[in-house]
């Protein structure tokens, strides 16, 4: 039992300087600052708005930037200030349920054929060199052409390539630690294979799993909005950052505001997570920090 | 060496079969009746917004949709590897021909976005790892960050917003043919290529100027500094050698990355590649197209891993195969 209360103890004491290594990273701070008011934005955003970001309102049309508009309006009259708050929502529900799903999958896979090897490790390591064969867009592409524009399918288009990176890692942090010292002393004491996995091995291999999600949902925001953009994500009336982007490019020569503000606002998005991947890096990994 | 090279190559077998296991089950993610929607794009769909029920027997026996699914991927395979891939529904091409006339395009813009970015890249790479924390090393760390995080369409339309509608340089959309008006096909190249190399240039980068630092900090180069070998020496001879092991894994993805995903940038300029034509058979849903173009990016990029990993055991014969 103490046993068990001092590795606790030391896992905590590790935790607090890994965060305090972080929060002295100025530079991943801010991108903590610009995830969180992403968060807020996504949140309260078009509560706060005054405008409707569905309803046209002809009489303000192709309005450029403002004080009543910050963003100016589109073709229809419509805020884009508003719609760039409400397409954060948009970005935010499907970057999170690709990211989930990428992780529920790939993680358990990864760390199953990293623990018992053989042939089921062999079958899954083929299976996933095959998938990390198509680029992520490829895939991506190719699943949503045949599955059709959804929202389920833009999840599976996602999380397919992006689980493949949590299976890999996950399987390298498992067959680093199946052979230690504190694995072997717990299959001895009776541990179960499911016990060892879970308790044991899984919370060193959190470094690299925070690591990846950070960067998983900068890459999920830029597949959607590529997908958008190509007319095979979303569609309207749902707003999305890559919609706003493919419209603006009829109009960009007139309106050239409704092609900068959606993608500015996709740029500081993936750049508050890369943000925040690098300074994770950093805290892990002492050798990043002298870089 | 050629040892190596059939290893390698047995290895690749089993992710090919795979690869391409994945592009016939494609077909059958369509849902609903994918023979229905098939016979939907034919002529006599189109025409009547109908079909007679012998028009759904034959395409299902086309398909091979009678059959057992091992048996239908097989016969599928045996297609694939004798060059039969079938017929566009667009356009009745066979799909190896439409592929074929793509694939020059789409290599050029390939070719010339790896060499740009590699100009871009190296140099610089180099620069800020020798120079840390001076205005180079500042402005190749933004450089990385903003080229990952900066969508590349996005950038393209900018680009295409300032040297094309505001200062009139390049044209925005459209492909001439080098045999046609070189001068005019290089204009029609710029921009693409520009966005493309951006992007890899700014991951290459990232990852060149770590392992420039991290072989800086060996123990080999404080040995020849003590031996008294010029800096230059050292950084040309050893370090750079040793770092582009590492950032060759990164050119590579990068190539297939090129090849296989370009899609959005090849949209956005209307470049006639095969990317584009992924994208076109797409909205037409022209089936056989799709799987035809993404049967041979995939190959194009595991061509390209395994000519990588001959290059790794050229630059370092100590390694081995898994």
């Amino acid at each position: 039992m103490s046993g068990g209360y001092e590795l606790r103890r030391r896992r905590s004491a590790e935790i607090r300087e890994k965060w305090l290594i972080f929060s002295t990273n100025k530079v991943a701070l801010f991108g903590l600052c610009i995830f969180i008011t992403s968060i807020l934005v996504a949140i309260f955003g078009p509560l706060l708005s005054p405008y409707d970001p569905y309803q046209p309102q002809l009489a303000v049309r192709m309005m450029g930037p403002s004080a009543q508009h910050w963003f100016g309006t589109d073709q229809l009259g419509r805020d884009v200030a508003t719609r760039v708050m409400e397409g954060t929502r948009t970005t935010l529900y499907v970057a999170v349920g690709a990211v989930f799903i990428a992780f529920t999958l790939g993680t358990p896979l990864g760390a199953l054929a990293g623990y018992f090897r053989g042939k089921f490790e062999a079958v899954v390591m083929r299976l996933i060199d095959a998938m990390m064969a198509f680029p992520s867009r490829l895939m991506a592409i190719a699943l949503v052409a045949f599955m059709g524009a959804s929202i389920p399918a833009l999840w599976a288009a996602i999380s397919v390539h992006s689980m493949t990176r949590y299976c890999r890692i996950i399987r390298g942090e498992m067959l680093a630690h199946r052979e230690k010292e504190y694995v072997q002393s717990a299959r001895i004491s009776g541990e179960g294979h499911l016990t060892i996995i879970l308790r044991e091995i899984m919370p060193n291999c959190l470094a690299p799993l925070m690591i990846q999600l950070s960067l998983n949902f900068a890459e999920a925001i830029l597949i959607e909005s590529s997908l958008s953009y190509l007319g095979l994500g979303l569609s309207p009336p749902t707003i999305s950052w890559g919609l706003m982007l493919k419209d603006g490019q009829r109009s960009m020569e007139i309106m050239p505001w409704i092609a900068i503000f959606p993608g500015a606002a996709i740029a500081i998005f993936v750049l508050g997570f890369n943000l925040i991947g690098d300074g994770l890096r950093d805290a892990f990994d002492p050798r990043q920090r002298r870089r | 060496m050629i040892r190596y090279c059939i290893q390698r190559s047995l290895q690749v077998v089993p992710t090919l079969l795979l690869v391409s296991f994945m592009v016939f089950m494609l077909t059958h993610l369509i849902p609903g009746d994918p023979v229905a929607t098939m016979l939907g794009y034919t002529a006599e769909g189109m025409a009547s917004g109908a079909y007679s029920r012998e028009s759904y027997d034959e395409m299902t026996k086309k398909l091979g949709f009678d059959r057992p699914i091992h048996v239908q991927y097989l016969h599928w395979l045996g297609n694939v590897l004798k060059g039969e891939w079938g017929d566009s529904f667009v356009s009745g091409m066979k799909v190896t021909d439409v592929v074929k006339a793509r694939l020059p395009t789409s290599g050029a813009l390939a070719l010339a976005s790896f060499t740009l970015a590699l100009l871009i890249s190296v140099p610089i790479a180099i620069l800020s790892a020798t120079r840390q924390n001076t205005w180079m090393d500042y402005f190749a760390r933004l450089f990385s960050l903003l080229g990952v995080c900066i969508p590349s369409f996005w950038l393209a339309l900018l680009l295409i917003l300032f040297f094309c509608i505001y200062l009139g340089w390049f044209p925005a959309l459209g492909y001439v043919a080098p045999q046609d008006d070189f001068v005019r096909f290089l204009k029609h190249l710029t921009l693409p290529m520009t966005v493309l190399a951006v992007h890899t240039a700014a991951k290459v980068v990232r990852f060149m100027r770590s392992d420039v630092i991290e072989q800086l900090h060996q123990d080999y180069v404080r040995t020849a500094r003590s031996k008294g070998l010029p800096r230059r020496w050292i950084l040309w001879r050893h370090v750079l050698k040793n770092s582009f092991i590492t950032t060759t894994t990164v050119l590579a993805f990068e190539i297939g990355h090129l090849l296989g995903g370009s899609t959005v940038i090849e949209s956005v300029f209307a470049w006639p590649g095969i990317s584009y034509l992924l994208l076109q058979s797409i909205y037409a849903r022209d089936y056989p197209v799709v799987q035809g173009a993404v049967m041979v990016m995939a190959l194009a990029v595991i061509t390209i891993n395994f000519i990588v990993d001959v290059v790794y055991h050229l630059l370092d014969p100590r390694i081995k195969l898994q």
